[in-house]
């Protein structure tokens, strides 16, 4: 790539575009076109009310989310959700990974429990654990500690709900998160921790010299997409809290299905569409930075 | 049934079709087949499906209708349909609540759609404003003003009021009598029972915090008591949907002092993390003396506990009175101003606004009442203690006023709960609400 | 070396351990659903007293499972294919063609793995609008063949470039007709191991899609599982443990899936992870 040489015409010739057409197609109808209209859209007055008769309106969408306390309140817990999702997603799911890549017998079975949740769709482990956090005596949670005289836990206060949330699915992820990792150790040479035996290098030792630094490439994969990923997060809200208690628990897709569809405020929703790409570019930049800085200083 | 079992049975044919079809791709045509093969379970996925049906009803017309409440809360009246309107096919579609107005909306703007809608009256009067809907001026005169109002926009009837909901407080009438517990006749005699059941250790009102919704009904009951249901409020609802009155400034006072449901501990912070099935099962299991909720989770009760005994007494505000009720018309039955089958749809909304077709809506839906002049309804038992207030008439929605702002009461009890877990002051509040409403009506 | 062996067995009780906590929720569920009410409510965890399949046939009846399976089968069958077929002639040619276009191109569709559909519900629905597609299994499968499509062409360019040998097509024929004959009977069989990551990572992530199908499937015909699962949930105010078969039901599919795949599942997702 570094070298600049002429490209030459492939083996493929006109048939490339035999082959490239069909996913291309699809491809620009349902991704590219509705990107290109979103943008369109937070430029003008697009309501339910007004659906045909667009006008140019500016700035003013974008003026209007930054003005609305719903839709900050709902990027501030949706950055938090994948900050602190992803985080612990590397800091449990790493050591987890490093246990298993151990010669324990009941290794496979052990990997197969962790990464149960991870198969399931999030919307159904969110009314799972509505009813295993409920504050009624049908809760789980609520019910073990009732028996065991303690008093309730209200697991959906406006400030424990969305971390209530963040739990379960730290519970859900926490195995993709090690499979992933799992595969990176295993690309890890032996030879590296015979050498690091031979300098008498304890346990420790060999996970923050050996291992932590060759496992670069799977933590900036889990970083990069979990925080994406979290960004985007929708079904567990929409099953567990709904966004409630009051808005404690809005996300910026919560907010965008309510106002941006249900609500009729299309261009609002469109402007709030753009706002969301420009913060998951951001945050994917930094973090694709932030780990090729981190890479450069351990080699 | 039929119709459904035909279209699994040509998806998976379909299915098959592409599995096999793409399974020996060798020629270039293949990734084309394989789409078209899409397109055609498309349509045998789909309503397309209904031709075939369409074929086998001979001469039938057929009607189709939405709904937010699933069939069998309708069924006696679709019988009576198939009876009295004999050449008129009904096909009945139920969309859940959560998504309803979305599709309907949807489908409307796109000149298609139902036949027949059942709409809300902020629902009813966007499709009216956009041309959607046919005028039902003439059907709509046999019904009291008091249902049509709220269909009206410019003049004009776009819908006609179904049998009425509303919502009350149910009690453990056993509990009420072995306590000696006599029943409140306003607010304040309310808290006092409430104080009573705590005293007793028993919870006096389960409620499901989880959802918007219980402390919404609760506390605009106690408004609309004290304050919308008085000269000094009438006007407040149309004042309100022209942007000339605001919540915050007028209704604070009697917020103010329904909050002693909060500060004496009837409300309290751990009920939001109950939901509504979750606190229905406390109230049937009599582990708490009161419920609010309306006619349908009666059966929902009385099939978890057939011994309990129910009965409904109203809200209060703090002066005696017959009490009151959060209600008001159900769906509104309203015709697609794009249909094909005006006249047909017509017909069903005839049979409908009769005293046998509100007396077969009635039929799931019972302790409703009926807005069709000259139609009354006995009122079953479970309903005794609210008889009067029904009889007064004392069935408030208040915000069916706020035009097309309604859909911001959903806001009201969203911030209301943020009210309760003390995140912002009642003022905050109540203003949240007002924004979201100015919003709306700027639309 | 005896010291090493009893440290490996303490790490593995402790594990053991771990996961046996970890499984409790999953345990829960499956537990509960044989229960009644007061059993569930008595001796949440205990095992149940006796196995009544009541439960699960109102549950298979209310969700209409037969009939909300078949969709969710048709919709991840059908996108898992096209994304199979369609993302690996794309790779293919991606991998094989380097020019000015394909470049671009391929830039365009790694675009695809950042840019966030979800940004676009709102002219993503006018235009399955206007195509007259909402309301059809065909809208939710299109769009979800969209959003998989990016990550599985750069799985598959990838592995063309580092694994399938050009030495082998240039022993076919080249003549113009029937390239594409060429793909399919020499290139595809070579990408069987990535085929298999692409297939697993596209069936969890279609079958789990609950936006697509909440905005464009809008009847009850029409409607997934998770739909099904939502609807009822909010519906039925009978007996708490009633519910969950509903859950259950709701997981079983994959879950089955997960029990006879997993080996495949696992290598399938930390494949697709490393690479993707």
């Amino acid at each position: 790539m570094t070298k600049k040489k002429k490209l030459r015409a492939g083996e493929l010739g006109k048939y490339f575009f035999l082959f490239i057409i069909p996913a291309l197609a699809i491809y620009l109808i349902f991704s590219i076109t509705p990107f290109l209209y979103t943008i369109y859209f937070s430029f003008t007055d697009y309501t339910d009310m007004n659906p045909v008769n667009l006008h140019f309106v500016g700035l003013k969408n974008y003026i209007k989310v930054f003005d609305t306390p719903l839709m900050m309140t709902a990027i501030k817990n949706s950055v938090i959700y994948a900050i602190l999702l992803t985080g612990f997603q590397v800091v449990l799911g790493l050591p987890l990974a490093v246990v298993l890549n151990k010669k324990l017998k009941t290794k496979n079975l052990l990997r197969a429990v962790f990464f149960f949740p991870a198969v399931f769709s999030s919307l159904i482990i969110g009314y799972l654990w509505n009813f295993i956090m409920s504050s009624s005596d049908f809760g789980l949670i609520n019910n073990l500690l009732h028996q065991m005289g303690l008093g309730t836990v209200n697991f959906f206060t406006s400030g424990r709900a969305l971390y209530s949330v963040i739990f379960t699915q730290i519970w859900q992820w926490t195995g993709w998160g090690m499979v992933i990792f799992l595969a990176n150790l295993q690309s890890i040479s032996e030879d590296l921790y015979e050498a690091a035996d031979i300098d008498g290098a304890t346990g420790l030792q060999k996970f923050w010299r050996v291992t932590l630094p060759l496992m670069c490439p799977s933590v900036k994969i889990i970083v990069v997409t979990g925080l994406i990923g979290g960004m985007k997060v929708f079904d567990i809200i929409y099953s567990m809290t709904s966004g409630g208690p009051g808005n404690a628990t809005q996300t910026v897709m919560m907010v965008m299905m309510k106002k941006g569809i249900s609500d009729g405020f299309y261009s609002q929703g469109a402007a709030f569409g753009v706002i969301f790409f420009v913060i998951v570019l951001a945050i994917s930049a930094t973090m694709t930075w932030f780990m090729g800085k981190w890479s450069d200083a351990i080699q | 049934m039929k119709r459904k079992l035909l279209s699994i049975l040509l998806c998976t044919a379909l299915t098959a079709a592409l599995l096999s079809g793409c399974g020996n791709s060798s020629e270039p045509a293949d990734s084309t087949s394989g789409e078209t093969a899409d397109a055609a379970e498309e349509t045998g996925g789909d309503d397309d499906a209904g031709a075939v049906t369409e074929a086998a009803s001979e001469g039938k017309t057929k009607v189709r209708m939405t709904y937010w409440n699933s069939e069998d809360t309708i069924q006696a009246l679709l019988d009576y349909l198939a009876e009295e309107v004999p050449d008129v096919e009904i096909e009945f579609q139920f969309i859940d609540n959560s998504n309803y107005d979305t599709i309907v909306d949807t489908q409307l703007s796109a000149g298609e759609g139902p036949d027949i809608i059942c709409e809300s009256p902020a629902s009813s009067l966007k499709h009216a404003k956009l041309g959607y809907l046919t005028e039902l001026n003439d059907l709509g005169s046999k019904y009291s003003s008091a249902g049509t109002s709220v269909y009206s926009y410019d003049g004009n009837i776009y819908a006609l009021p179904g049998i009425s909901w509303f919502e009350g407080i149910y009690f453990n009438k056993t509990m009420f009598e072995e306590n000696n517990i006599e029943l409140p006749t306003t607010f304040d005699e309310y808290l006092a029972v409430c104080k009573q059941f705590q005293d007793l250790g028993i919870k006096p009102l389960a409620a499901g915090l989880k959802s918007w919704e219980p402390m919404l009904k609760n506390s605009m009951a106690f408004v609309a008591a004290e304050y919308l249901s008085t000269d000094a409020g009438a006007s407040f609802g149309e004042d309100y949907r022209n942007g000339e009155a605001k919540l915050d400034g007028t209704w604070n006072v009697y917020l103010e002092k329904w909050s002693e449901m909060i500060s004496s501990g009837v409300y309290t912070t751990d009920m939001t993390g109950i939901d509504h099935d979750q606190s229905l099962e406390e109230f049937a299991t009599g582990n708490a003396a009161m419920y609010c909720s309306g006619p349908w989770d009666l059966d929902a009760i009385q099939s978890k506990n057939p011994d309990l005994v129910v009965d409904m007494m109203p809200f209060y505000g703090t002066q005696p009175s017959a009490g009151w009720l959060i209600g008001g018309p159900g769906c509104g039955f309203a015709i697609n101003a794009a249909s094909e089958n005006q006249e047909a749809a017509m017909k069903v909304l005839a049979a409908i606004s009769t005293e046998e077709g509100q007396r077969a809506f009635w039929e799931n839906n019972q302790g409703g009442s009926s807005y069709l002049e000259g139609v009354e309804f006995e009122l079953p038992e479970a309903y005794d203690s609210a008889s009067s207030a029904l009889a007064a008439g004392n069935v408030y929605c208040p915000w069916n006023e706020w035009g097309e702002a309604a859909g911001a009461h959903e806001t009201y009890g969203t911030e209301m709960q943020s009210y309760l877990l003390g995140e912002q002051d009642l003022s905050q509040t109540l203003t949240n609400v007002d924004n979201a409403v100015q919003e709306l009506l700027e639309k | 070396m005896k010291k090493k062996t009893r440290s490996l067995l303490i790490t593995e009780i402790v594990m053991i351990i771990i996961a046996v906590i970890w499984f409790i929720p999953i345990y829960y569920l499956i537990m509960t659903t044989l229960k009644s009410p007061q059993e569930a409510t008595n001796h949440p965890l205990a095992l149940p007293s006796s196995l009544g399949v009541e439960n699960y046939v109102n549950a298979w009846k209310n969700m209409q499972f037969p009939r909300a399976f078949a969709n969710t089968f048709i919709i991840t069958a059908s996108a898992v294919l096209l994304v199979v077929i369609l993302g690996s002639m794309a790779g293919y040619a991606l991998a094989r063609t380097k020019t000015k276009y394909s470049m671009a191109i391929f830039l365009l569709f790694l675009a695809g793995l950042t840019v966030p559909f979800q940004m676009n519900i709102v002219s993503l629905y006018r235009i399955v609008k206007n195509l007259h597609l909402m309301n059809t299994l065909f809208a939710v499968i299109l769009v979800d063949v969209a959003i998989n499509t990016p990550q599985s062409i750069f799985l598959f360019k990838e592995f063309v470039e580092s694994t399938v040998p050009k030495e082998l097509e240039e022993a076919a024929s080249i003549d113009g007709c029937s390239v594409i004959k060429r793909f399919f009977m020499i290139v595809f069989p070579l990408l069987k191991s990535v085929i298999s990551t692409v297939v697993i990572l596209i069936t969890l992530n279609v079958w789990n899609e609950f936006m697509t199908p909440l905005l464009f499937l809008q009847s009850r015909e029409n409607d997934v599982i998770l739909q099904e699962v939502t609807r009822n949930i909010g519906q039925f105010s009978t007996d708490w443990t009633a519910l969950f078969p509903m859950l259950m039901l709701g997981v079983a599919p994959l879950m089955i899936f997960y029990v006879f795949m997993q080996k495949y599942i696992i290598a399938g997702v930390a494949a697709g992870g490393v690479k993707g």
